[in-house]
């Protein structure tokens, strides 16, 4: 069943992303080479502008890019190839990646955290009926960061059970059936966090293109 | 006119006769169906002989009871019984299932042991490749078999022996071997009566009212037991049986003190094991968790007229036909089949195992005797004696702790259904004979032939353990051996993992081969308590860096001297990479600070979601009040 449920998440994922990346990349397609570096650049920590803090963040934010692809491949694989439950070194590997995520996600959640808390302006329409505000603008660019604010506080809303049913699990609190239904939390919890990852870090890429687009543009006419 | 009237007459009522005689033997007897009393049935009965005819204790002479006269005449269908599991070894229509223990062939002198089996259990060689007729094999091992199957000897596969099987008798099933509850009961004397040849006496013997003297061993090929003359030397004594006269009641019939639940002791007598360590003896042992909780051996192997004991193993229902054997398993009883209408956990008040804080993978890859039964797992394995291999029980036993076969317990292995449980490991030992990649042994007599020329081999059979054998043993005598085979396939020795044979240069050459490998066989008891079960301590009862149950040494037996401190680690039956596990166990040495670290950091993030939670709330309790001013 779970098997059947994450092949079908991950490919209608991977099918919307790549048809939003298409209409994206036709819409510039004069501009198409350029795009391409600058979504590798935007990627990069090594650019020379940051300072350390930032450079720790970026160091942050691609351990937990790596250790999450780590985890992605290692827990998902066996259960996508029917291979049943996760052992061996794929085992010794998600669990090794699982600290450096945990450890990695929990520093960026606290220097982003502010940075995605939700405002008037995320909730348009909502306001525009309540009291008549006239902030909502439903472009792209709203559904961008509202999209990324919820997913930010989706992740860090699934990260907690995603945790807490595998390592409550290793105490002898719990029964066999009771383990069952722990596991059962731990892969949906880590289902949804990847959904919610994976989108995160694609509108991430996106909405820092744009920014690097724009910027270009600026100091062109500068 | 008369011929055409009868021929027609004939074909009406052939059909009737054959049918009344098929319908006979389907015939249910009074035995064979239960009226569902929970009573005890009261067996005070005749007894038979071979041919069918009551027993008085003054005949002349006095014959022994046949179990199958006795015991078939009116009441229980033999042909049914004699189908059941302790009989149908030889049987080639039936799946064997799992491997089990097996005969095992011991010649301390040639330096082998083999495990032999009727049964298509992979590793097991049959008896006659050896040279064992049926007969002789019952001579053998009949010591701790209840009769029946090959002991029922067909002429037709024991040529040689048609005459001794005249003197000796069958060694028809032996009701009394699990069935008698008489305290006087004496299965040692059994034993005792085949090694005399006394099969057709055997049974009898072991009646507390009964006594068997003298030996068909020692009577010529053409003794006839119904009409006895005195044997030509007055020290031999011809085979006879005296019963006790009180026993008989007015109508000659006798009580036997029969029961359906078999007492634990008759089981004990062929399925008793102990380790062969001085330091533990019997009386320091415990027993097992079920009979100590006073269940029977046959609460959960049980079996109905046709004798299908459930065997008990995981995977059983899918070649038994007995409707028990789903239910009678470890998990049938502790954890029910969730596929069944009706609840099936709990029977006898089985405890249902809540397995806390143990991952579930543990379930996938492991059988449940491997935390609870056998002995606990120590640094080496140790040697293990048991009845059939050992002959336990019986009288002037030998006692040593290095009696052969060498039987090494508990060995952590993996099944055939891909779950590690633990076994007993016997590491084959024979001389055999190589054609191409196929390798057998050779008959024993040959074997012995060859080895009477060599005295190293004559000097250890007295120790009963191996004899010293050197390398250049082997090779004299597999030279001595390939001058006598010719063109007959090439001469090799098996022993301790290694094939020895020599090559064109005659030189000796030990290579791995799979014919050396071990056969084990899965143990199942004495299950230990649950505080006594592996991991009750944590998990490094067996994910620690020197662990036994990973990197145990396992005894590697061998008759060749050079290779006796010889020792595998247990991963490699386990069929796991070392290396990998190695790893894991050093893992646990951080496992504490890693579940710490993650239940802190998983606070830090529910302390951020709170925060903002809280802050969130807060906005809208503002957003709210700000709306009811304006309104």
């Amino acid at each position: 069943m779970f098997q059947i449920l994450s092949i079908m998440i991950f490919l209608i994922l991977v099918f919307m992303i790549t048809v939003h990346f298409a209409f994206a990349i036709a819409s510039h397609a004069a501009r198409r080479e350029q795009c391409r570096m600058q979504l590798i650049r935007s990627i990069g920590f090594w650019s020379e502008k940051i300072r350390f803090l930032h450079k720790f963040k970026q160091f942050l934010y691609l351990s937990a890019m790596v250790s999450f692809t780590a985890l992605l491949l290692s827990g998902f694989f066996p259960v996508v190839l029917g291979k049943g439950s996760l052992s061996g070194y794929p085992l010794l590997l998600h669990t090794t990646a699982a600290a450096v995520f945990v450890a990695a996600f929990v520093l960026l959640a606290l220097s982003w955290a502010p940075h995605f808390t939700f405002c008037a302006d995320d909730f348009p329409i909502f306001m525009r009926k309540t009291v008549g505000h006239s902030v909502a603008f439903l472009d792209d660019r709203w559904r961008g960061v509202f999209l990324q604010k919820l997913c930010f506080w989706l992740m860090l809303i699934l990260v907690v059970p995603l945790i807490l049913s595998i390592v409550i699990s290793m105490y002898p609190f719990f029964d066999a059936t009771a383990q069952n239904s722990l596991i059962s939390l731990h892969r949906l919890s880590a289902l949804f966090l990847s959904v919610a990852a994976i989108t995160q870090t694609y509108l991430l890429l996106i909405s820092k293109t744009n920014k690097m687009e724009s910027d270009n543009a600026l100091e062109k006419r500068g | 006119m008369k011929k055409t009237i009868r021929i027609p007459f004939i074909f009406i009522f052939l059909p009737f006769l054959f049918g009344s005689i098929y319908g006979n033997s389907e015939e249910k007897l009074i035995g064979d169906e239960s009226d569902g009393s929970r009573a005890i049935s009261v067996h005070r009965i005749p007894l038979l002989d071979d041919e069918g005819m009551e027993i008085d204790p003054d005949d002349d002479p006095v014959l022994p009871f046949s179990m199958r006269r006795t015991c078939s005449a009116d009441c229980h269908r033999y042909e049914t019984i004699s189908a059941g599991w302790h009989f149908n070894a030889a049987t080639s229509a039936i799946d064997h299932g799992r491997a089990g223990h097996p005969w095992i062939y011991v010649n301390a002198s040639s330096g082998a042991q083999i495990p032999l089996s009727y049964r298509s259990w992979p590793g097991t060689y049959r008896p006659e490749q050896i040279g064992l007729s049926p007969w002789q094999f019952v001579l053998q091992f009949g010591r701790h078999m209840p009769g029946g199957g090959v002991g029922e000897f067909d002429e037709s596969q024991n040529p040689d022996a048609i005459m001794r099987i005249f003197v000796s008798g069958k060694l028809d099933v032996n009701c009394l071997s699990c069935h008698d509850a008489d305290p006087a009961h004496d299965q040692a004397e059994y034993a005792l009566q085949i090694a005399r040849q006394n099969f057709r006496w055997a049974a009898a013997a072991t009646a507390g009212f009964a006594a068997v003297s003298g030996a068909a061993a020692k009577m010529p090929d053409t003794y006839d037991y119904q009409m006895p003359e005195p044997p030509d030397d007055p020290k031999i004594i011809s085979p006879s049986i005296v019963y006790r006269e009180t026993e008989f009641d007015e109508k000659n019939r006798v009580f036997f003190h029969l029961v359906r639940q078999v007492p634990n002791e008759r089981c004990y007598f062929c399925h008793s094991s102990k380790p062969a360590n001085p330091s533990r003896e019997k009386w320091m042992m415990d027993e097992d968790v079920h009979l100590a909780a006073g269940l029977h051996c046959v609460d959960c192997h049980r079996n109905g007229l046709d004798h299908t004991i459930v065997r008990g193993y995981e995977g059983e229902s899918a070649v038994s036909t007995n409707p028990l054997a789903i239910s009678s398993s470890c998990e049938g009883c502790h954890l029910g089949d969730a596929e069944s209408i009706m609840p099936l956990t709990g029977r006898f008040s089985a405890p249902v195992p809540k397995h806390a804080g143990i991952p579930l993978v543990h379930f996938e890859k492991m059988t449940c005797t491997v935390c609870h039964s056998g002995p606990w797992p120590e640094a080496k394995t140790q040697l293990v004696k048991t009845s059939l291999a050992h002959g336990l029980g019986i009288r002037n036993v030998d006692k040593s702790e290095t009696a052969l076969p060498h039987i090494v317990t508990p060995v952590f292995a993996r099944q055939a259904n891909g779950k590690i449980a633990p076994h007993h490991l016997l590491w084959p030992a024979f001389w055999g004979r190589r054609n191409g990649e196929q390798i057998e042994p050779l008959v024993i007599e040959f074997v012995k032939t060859i080895l009477t020329k060599f005295e190293n081999c004559e000097t250890i059979q007295t120790t009963r353990d191996w004899p010293e054998f050197s390398l250049e043993l082997i090779k004299e005598v597999l030279i001595a051996m390939q001058a006598q085979m010719e063109n007959d396939g090439k001469p090799v020795y098996i022993g301790g993992g290694k094939l020895y044979a020599l090559d064109e240069n005659d030189t000796l050459i030990a290579n791995e081969h799979e014919t050396a490998e071990p056969y084990g066989w899965p143990i199942a008891h004495d299950v230990r308590p649950a505080a006594q079960s592996l991991g009750v301590r944590g998990c490094e009862d067996c994910h620690a860096v020197d662990a036994p149950f990973f990197f145990g040494d396992v005894i590697v037996d061998s008759p060749l001297v050079c290779e006796r401190e010889n020792v595998r680690t247990m991963i490699e039956f386990e069929e796991l990479d070392a290396a990998y596990m190695k790893t894991l166990a050093a893992t646990f040495v951080f496992r504490p600070w890693f579940k710490a670290a993650m239940i802190v950091l998983s606070i830090v993030l529910v302390a951020i979601l709170l925060w903002y939670g809280f802050q969130a709330l807060h906005c809208v309790m503002n957003f709210l009040s700000e709306k009811e001013d304006k309104l």
